[in-house]
């Protein structure tokens, strides 16, 4: 995996620690069941991602946790530029690791 | 009274009624089968929605039942920060972080609306953009919301926000009824709490629940799902 999926996997992790404890093996065996990947694939095709999570928690729970992998990430970035969406956040981080 | 009823009855009897929950709790569901129960009895129906999040409860609620726009029809849109809800046309289309600002251009829409039901959605998306905002925000919203008669639903995720935060946003509930999951073995259980309510004979006490095509099925915590 390269360095901007790597950050991506990692904030994914920490906010489902935090606001979904015990959810994360979940979402990871749903994702390998449907998709046969892991996280990674947030990085790979955010709207996949987006899509597998709703399908599992949910289309609110997915917008929610959307918006706390972006909190968690923004401030990291360094970027001033309003980040809406998963899709933005990881166009962010291939512009910032030129991936 | 099974969960549903009581939280219908409640709602009608004291507002506002915080829902809070957290992720994979199925909230989307509860919130169709409570607003099935509840709009005909009021005049209006009214949604303040925060980043999106009506959109994204709509656009999951159509993919699962085929009379969901029946559900929320005719209902005012207040959108806060929209991005993709815009498409949605909302009555009132607010884009600022800020809370006073936000408050004071809902209070100007509402001018004194009475019999309406309100559900807000979304102040937790809000609150994870904008952590500062959010303490001034609610109860100045509860404020311009709650006026006569009017049923005020709010929901709110239990597991992103301090215990201080937490704290503060139950404060404002009347009634506060808590959607949670418990995870074992990759399974999810889903647990409904009465945290307070006027009916006291159930406050504290849980029900796991499950969802199906047609409804929501409640099991008393002591029987096994």
């Amino acid at each position: 995996m390269n360095k901007g999926g790597e950050i991506l996997v990692k904030a994914i992790s920490a906010a489902l620690r935090e606001v979904a404890p015990g959810l994360e093996s979940v979402l990871e065996a749903h994702l390998k069941a449907t998709l046969n990947k892991g996280l990674e694939v947030a990085y790979e095709n955010p709207k996949e991602f987006k899509d597998a999570v709703s399908r599992l928690f949910g289309e609110y729970s997915a917008r929610l946790l959307e918006m706390v992998i972006i909190s968690k990430l923004k401030g990291r970035l360094g970027t001033e530029r309003e980040i809406n969406s998963l899709e933005e956040l990881v166009d962010q981080i291939r512009a910032i690791y030129g991936e | 009274m099974d969960p549903l009823e009581l939280m219908t009855a409640a709602s009608k009897r004291i507002s506002p009624t915080f829902l809070n929950h957290e992720i994979g709790s199925d909230i989307e569901i509860v919130l169709y089968h409570l607003i099935k129960r509840l709009r005909e009895d009021y005049e209006d129906f009214l949604i303040v929605s925060f980043q999106d999040a009506y959109a994204s409860i709509l656009k999951y609620l159509k993919s699962v039942y085929e009379d969901a726009d029946e559900v929320f029809e005719r209902v005012k849109i207040i959108s806060v920060n929209p991005f993709i809800e815009e498409e949605l046309n909302p009555d009132l289309s607010i884009k600022t972080k800020d809370a006073e600002i936000i408050i004071g251009r809902i209070s100007g829409y509402l001018k004194t609306k009475n019999n309406t039901l309100t559900l807000v959605l979304g102040l937790d998306l809000y609150g994870v953009k904008y952590p500062d905002e959010l303490v001034v925000i609610l109860p100045a919203l509860i404020r311009v919301l709650s006026k006569g008669d009017n049923n005020v639903l709010v929901t709110f995720d239990v597991k992103i926000f301090s215990e201080d935060i937490l704290e503060i946003v139950n404060s404002f509930a009347l009634n506060l009824f808590k959607f949670g999951i418990e995870v074992k073995e990759n399974e999810i259980k889903r647990k409904f709490t009465v945290i307070r309510s006027p009916f006291l004979e159930y406050n504290l006490r849980s029900w796991y629940y499950t969802v199906t095509p047609t409804k929501i099925v409640f099991f008393p915590v002591t029987a096994e799902v």
